[in-house]
């Protein structure tokens, strides 16, 4: 019989035994080391943050020094250029820098008893950028990080009116006639490893965006439309040539483009150049990327030689988490000091006394966030009168669709600016939400339900057949829209509209889009603190797929616009802009609906988190010594 | 059997290549196009938009006849440009190190120096010309290499012993399945990165309902018509009737950390923040903590339909002549239906075996999305929806590929278990 057990299977048997034996011990084994490991690793940390301490105490003398000289601005130079328009005053500088600048180079006495150097924030990210190359890199993951890690020659202030303040450059002047432009750098600006940032830099960068071998067709379409020539007239100043007077040539030139040390991007082949992943990201920013664990975590550190102000913090850790639901409960669990929360999220929790021990939550209006509004393809007769659009916006109720479609979380706008900029006409009153004037309205324009079908027709083609009054909206795919869009059909039935509803995902909503398409549309523009209205509403920007979506062609509108970018100066270029906001009120080309808030959760270890108009702005927080985190 | 499967093989060859035919149209002609996915959403003006789209068209290589795009994406499976470091595993490439003297190399030196590049291949340096340009080429399975970087004059007086920095690229064969837009790296380096993740929850499942499933059916059979029958039937079929989209997310929203319910599972990922610095034990219990919701949500639907198939197979052979003599010859019953039904039962299961070859490694769509597990399932998800197109190619071949192997193989485990099938 062959079921016996033998010597044979008895051997066999045992030494199955002993392998499993030898591998659970070695498991064990492992276990231990590893956790001798931590042990070991713990205690280093405990060190490097003494150590950190340390630096920090003797660094900081210094860093008053070098922000003291920063406060001294070198007087400008008068004899290059006539006029001096743009020039920002080194107050607005401060104000830029925020209180970090004041505390460094206040008296002790001045800082807030808690105030100390050091700490770390953890901040949530959804996805990580594809690549840290700058201009290469497209998601606002790898921006977020470059705007901290690299410097422009000049930055947006971060409150209204978001006046230009200097970046790397400490001053510029612009020629009257809008054409010439020139920057002087500071001086004492240096890269991370010590060397000076100089003209050279900011030439080498142009050239490397305007190579056609790179990989960054955005900002050179930008450049190339725009800048002449430029040059280095010394050491420390840029001259950029426009090809036409533009008003945001300062913009243009200053604020486009992230400056690259010479000396360290010199060395790569455009092609080398965009393929490089991780470790191309080096300049002259306060902070510095000290490692990316892929898929993990990204970490920034603090930038020990930055030659300007120094923020407060010391290290920032960026966390890779995908979904809405994980971020906010790494939050809780405190493994997250700041977090966007969902608008659901924010309903729930803002006022949660859970939140109120964990932290804060802070809401503020960014003109980055844009606004939604409703877009009618006015190519099409049913829209081309403006009582019929002015009809349409007035069926909607729009603080209705705050209130419920949204958490009562937005603002009603009335055009395609920011509402706290200056180009926005506060005295616009929104269209009123009056059903009885839209009937009417439409009466006007000669729509009718002379069928007493319910639904309201005009003879629009003159041919004597009346066509009923029916509308395809279209959207891309998502739950928001989709409430609107039921909204939009329930409210345009009473009217006698009908509406067919259609959902697209993205890529191919937005080809129905460059292809014109559609009848009516549902989308959100992003937006500038200084919004420059040409792309989306000049007539030459109907065809050929420009974002002049709608077909809207007004003679007055264009000349607004052409000579508003014309303007230099900048009262008379914001009432130009309200003139057109003021036009673009009376057409309704768009339902202009309203803009939604930031919104964040912050942990309250943060002191001095001050509510910015732009972004929130973490170079000026800090940790008092006992809440910081090891 | 051998020649068998050898025709089978061959004849997967132009089943193969119709696949990427099939493939590579539906992708180009779905509506859509991967140049929107790039270019930023903000307004842009014509101008601009006609440059950018230009551009990219170019770069993707879509502004070429349809053809040819065919025998690019072939290209460009199986080639690998390694000037980009981008496919090395590491985030940080080491760069190539020229050590001692090359610098100084003269025109007439001919001297060979072997340096080993960022993806581990060697390039030899053969000559460097009198104008500073060296010819270099690559050890291995490299067909054409360019060395780049500055090379410092011979009467620079340096240090032999300094480090100097240089580059090269090449084109090289290397199964790199395409490139992805999106993630920037080769879609191989996304699969090995990916594959162990999907795998590992898969192939826990399976097991799984395989070991749960097998012998629940054997024994419904066996006591046909009885209280277990009746019940485990009607429990499966309502599980196999609640959607995995369902099950899933209100396992996310009541049973998780941060949801409405009792936090008694994490709700994301496969690890805790810092589980790589746990001791052992207690990374394994991590891993085991957090594979418990995903698992239970690809495992109970299947029960019913594997147990059912199981009962119906067994239920057959139990009423079969050989069962009765085999009872008539005074076997046990137990010992009927573990040796002689339970392996004439089988021949289903593995045929659903082979189905199931390919979801091992394309992964759940649905819970990689809903528990925000960074596996195969999401990558291609995200990869339709930016129609990054060698990605979703790429994907679909592979997917048809296990398909047939899955096919090929349970037709030999066919002939393995079952003496009566052979392919001659």
């Amino acid at each position: 019989m062959p079921n016996r057990f033998t010597i044979k299977d008895l051997l066999f048997l045992l030494i199955g035994l002993v392998v499993c034996l030898l591998l659970f011990l070695n498991m064990v084994k492992t276990n231990r080391e590893v956790e001798a490991l931590a042990g070991v690793e713990e205690a280093l940390q405990d060190q490097a943050a003494t150590l950190q301490e340390l630096i920090h105490a003797i660094a900081d003398p210094t860093d008053g020094a070098r922000v003291m000289f920063r406060d001294s601005f070198p007087a400008v130079p008068t004899e290059a250029l006539a006029s001096d328009i743009t020039f920002s005053s080194p107050s607005s500088a401060v104000n830029r820098r925020g209180l970090d600048q004041q505390w460094q180079t206040a008296p002790d006495s001045q800082l807030p008893a808690d105030f100390a150097p050091g700490g770390t924030i953890i901040h949530i990210r959804n996805a990580e950028p594809a690549t840290l190359t700058p201009f290469v890199a497209r998601d606002s993951y790898a921006n977020d990080i470059h705007a901290d890690v690299f410097e422009k020659l000049c930055w947006r202030d971060l409150d209204p009116p978001f006046h230009y303040v200097p970046g790397l450059a400490r001053s510029w002047i612009v020629s009257d006639d809008g054409l010439e432009l020139v920057f002087h750098l500071f001086p004492n600006a240096r890269w991370s490893d010590g060397k000076p940032v100089t003209a050279d830099d900011v030439i080498f960068t142009l050239d490397l965006v305007l190579n056609e071998r790179v990989d960054a067709p955005m900002p050179r379409s930008l450049l190339a439309d725009n800048v002449a020539d430029y040059a280095a007239l010394d050491r420390h100043t840029v001259r950029f040539r426009m090809q036409r007077p533009y008003f945001d040539a300062v913009g243009i030139c200053g604020n486009l483009l992230w400056i690259l040390p010479r000396h360290i991007y010199g060395e790569f082949e455009a092609e080398t150049y965009n393929s490089r992943i991780g470790d191309l990201c080096v300049g002259s920013g306060p902070w510095l990327v000290e490692s990316w664990d892929r898929g993990r975590q990204l970490v920034l550190k603090r930038n020990a030689n930055y030659w300007g102000p120094k923020p407060a913090l010391n290290k920032q850790v960026l966390r890779f988490i995908t979904g809405e639901l994980a971020e906010l409960q790494e939050f809780w669990a405190g493994n997250a000091d700041i977090i966007g929360p969902t608008e659901e999220q924010w309903i729930v929790y803002a006022d949660d006394l859970r939140l109120k021990e964990r932290g804060r939550a802070i809401s503020y209006y960014t003109p980055l966030r844009g606004y939604y509004f409703f877009g009618y393809n006015l190519r099409l007769g049913k829209f081309a009168d403006k009582r019929v659009r002015q009809a349409l916006t007035m069926l909607l109720d729009r603080q209705a669709m705050i209130d419920t479609l949204r958490g009562g979380l937005g603002r009603i706008v009335t055009g395609p600016f920011y509402f706290g900029s200056d180009q926005y006409d506060t005295t616009i009153e929104p269209w009123p939400y009056d059903p009885d004037r839209a009937r009417q309205l439409l009466g006007e324009a000669g729509w009718s339900d002379t069928n007493g079908d319910g639904v309201i027709d005009n003879d629009l083609d003159g041919d004597g057949a009346r066509e009923p009054f029916q509308i395809n909206f279209l959207a891309a795919r998502s739950n928001l829209h989709e409430r609107y869009q039921r909204y939009v059909q329930a409210q345009f039935k009473q009217a006698g509209i009908k509406v067919n509803l259609d959902q697209l995902e993205w890529s191919v909503f937005e080809q129905r889009l460059v292809s014109r398409d559609f009848e009516m549309i549902v989308m959100a523009w992003t937006g500038n603190p200084e919004t420059d209205a040409f792309a989306m509403w000049h007539s030459s920007q109907v065809i050929d797929q420009g974002s002049n979506i709608v077909g809207f062609v007004n003679d007055e509108a264009d000349r607004l616009i052409e000579q508003a970018r014309q303007t230099m100066e900048y009262e008379p270029r914001m009432e130009l802009w309200r003139q057109f906001h003021r036009l673009l009120h009376v057409e309704q080309p768009y339902t202009f609906l309203f803009t939604g808030p930031r919104l964040t959760f912050i942990d309250q270890r943060f002191k001095n988190v001050q509510r910015r108009s732009l972004r929130l702005y973490t170079s000026e927080w800090y940790v008092p010594a006992d809440l910081q985190r090891r | 059997m051998i020649t068998y499967i050898v025709r089978r093989i061959l004849l997967m060859i132009p089943t193969l290549l119709g696949i990427t035919v099939m493939v590579f149209l539906i992708v180009r002609f779905a509506p859509g196009n991967p140049v929107a996915a790039p270019r930023d959403a903000g307004a842009i003006s014509s101008e601009s938009r006609a440059a950018v789209e230009a551009y990219y068209e170019k770069k993707l290589g879509l502004d070429q006849p349809i053809w040819r795009q065919y025998f690019n994406w072939w290209r460009s499976m199986f080639s690998a440009e390694i000037d980009a470091p981008a496919w090395t595993d590491e985030p940080e490439p080491r760069p190539i190190y020229i050590v001692g003297d090359a610098t100084g190399a003269s025109a007439e030196s001919t001297r060979t120096l072997l340096v080993k590049g960022a993806d581990g291949q060697w390039v030899q340096f053969v000559a460097i010309n009198t104008d500073g340009t060296p010819q270099a080429r690559i050890v291995g399975r490299s067909r054409r290499a360019q060395l780049s970087g500055t090379f410092i004059p011979l009467d620079e007086q340096i240090n032999e012993n300094e480090i100097h920095r240089y580059r090269y690229s090449a084109t090289v064969f290397a199964v790199t399945l395409g490139q992805s837009q999106t993630s920037r790296t080769t879609v191989m380096h996304e699969l090995r990165r990916r594959l162990p993740i999907t795998l590992l929850i898969n192939v826990i499942a399976l097991a799984l309902i395989y070991v749960i499933a097998i012998p629940t059916g054997v024994v419904m059979a066996v006591k046909r018509g009885g209280r277990f029958d009746v019940g485990s039937n009607a429990l499966m079929l309502g599980l196999w009737s609640v959607p995995i989209v369902l099950a899933a997310t209100v396992f996310v929203g009541y049973l998780t950390t941060g949801g409405a319910g009792v936090p008694w599972f994490p709700n994301h990922g496969l690890s805790s923040i810092d589980a790589e610095r746990l001791p052992f034990f207690a990374w394994l219990g991590d891993r085991a903590w957090h594979l418990v919701l995903p698992v239970i949500c690809i495992t109970y639907g299947g029960f019913a339909y594997l147990a059912k198939q199981m009962r119906a197979a067994v239920l057959d052979n139990l009423t079969m002549e050989y069962v009765r003599t085999a009872r008539a010859k005074g076997v046990s019953s137990r010992d009927v239906v573990l040796h002689h039904v339970l392996r004439n039962s089988v021949l289903p299961l593995i045929t659903m075996f082979a189905t199931l070859l390919p979801y091992l490694i394309g992964g759940s769509v649905i819970i990689e999305k809903i528990f925000n597990i960074e596996g195969m399932g999401l990558f291609t998800f995200r990869a339709v929806m930016n129609r990054d197109y060698d990605v979703v190619q790429a994907m679909a071949l592979i997917a048809g590929v296990l398909n047939m192997t899955g096919i090929l193989l349970a037709d030999i485990a066919y002939a393995v278990v079952d003496p009566r099938i052979a392919f001659e």
